[in-house]
């Protein structure tokens, strides 16, 4: 089963780790490329890096934003299911970003199964929009995740 | 041409006139619903049918979500029968040339379907997902809808 992690790319050491523990249960998984990307330029704060991009050359940042979007929609698009990893971030309980609540958006119109690691981010304004999606919660437990 | 319209329910007013104007251009407009059925079948406005779910912040109530769910898909069914989408996006909240996150929502499904996406108005470049919206790479019609391919 081919399973896409979504997740902000400040989740990049848990997106790793939550990739080794979803081989070890005989999934195929596929966490963002930039993950890794970053990893091999050597880049440790992604955040950084981004926001230099953007100053250096808004246009061209456009363009990478769109290519990477696209890259992870064509993911989701070839995968069983997506599981989107939201952890506490910006203060906010299981967040989730607006480009995981995209993907997350193709995934219900591609009718793949949604699965959220820990309970719906509450506090967001678009708390309601990802409750209309019905994702499985997991509550961090791997097992649950079923074809 | 067949146009979708993408907007937060609020700006409901000002879209019945973009769609009159649209529709006097030779457009055929596609638009979301103003009433919805509650649990009983009955009809009612979008507003009232919001502030229930609103109420219902705990999820006790699973037609409200079920609703929402029929409802983000009914819009997304109306974006891929469309050639293009249009976002009315204006101040809302504070926030210049707002879009909420239905609307972003649907021109996600409008860039996976690779139609084209119109802004009304410019980026509202004070939202968090700007980078997205930017990403999406909308056109900016500056609220001149001659302005449409």
């Amino acid at each position: 089963m081919m399973i896409t992690v979504c997740c902000s790319l400040s989740f990049s050491d848990e997106a790793i780790k939550i990739e080794k523990s979803l081989k070890k249960l005989d999934f195929d998984p596929y966490i963002p490329f930039t993950i890794y990307d970053c990893k091999s330029k050597g880049i440790k704060d992604i955040k950084q890096w981004i926001s230099d991009f953007i100053k250096k050359d808004p246009g061209g940042f456009d363009q990478l934003k769109k290519d990477r979007m696209e890259m992870h929609y064509k993911k989701v698009a070839a995968s069983d299911a997506i599981l989107v990893l939201n952890y506490d971030k910006k203060g906010i309980k299981n967040y989730i970003g607006a480009n995981t609540l995209l993907e997350m958006g193709l995934a219900f119109w591609l009718k793949k199964r949604i699965y959220l690691l820990n309970p719906i981010p509450e506090e967001l304004d678009y708390a309601e929009e990802i409750k209309g999606m019905k994702p499985v919660v997991i509550n961090d437990d791997l097992s649950l995740i079923k074809l | 041409m067949k146009i979708t319209l993408c907007l937060s329910i609020k700006f409901w007013q000002e879209m019945l006139q973009v769609q009159k104007e649209l529709e006097s251009l030779g457009y055929e407009v596609l638009t979301p619903p103003h009433e919805v059925p509650n649990d009983k079948g009955e009809m009612i406005p979008v507003e009232e049918y919001y502030r229930i779910r609103k109420d219902d912040s705990r999820g006790n109530e699973s037609w409200i979500w079920d609703l929402k769910e029929k409802a983000i898909r009914a819009h997304f069914e109306k974006v891929a029968q469309s050639d293009v989408i249009l976002v009315l996006n204006y101040y809302k909240k504070g926030i210049r040339n707002y879009i909420g996150a239905n609307t972003l929502l649907e021109m996600g499904l409008a860039f996976w379907l690779k139609k084209r996406i119109y802004l009304l108005n410019p980026i509202p470049e004070e939202l968090d997902y700007a980078e997205e919206i930017k990403g999406m790479m909308p056109i900016v019609i500056n609220n001149d809808l001659e302005n449409l391919l």
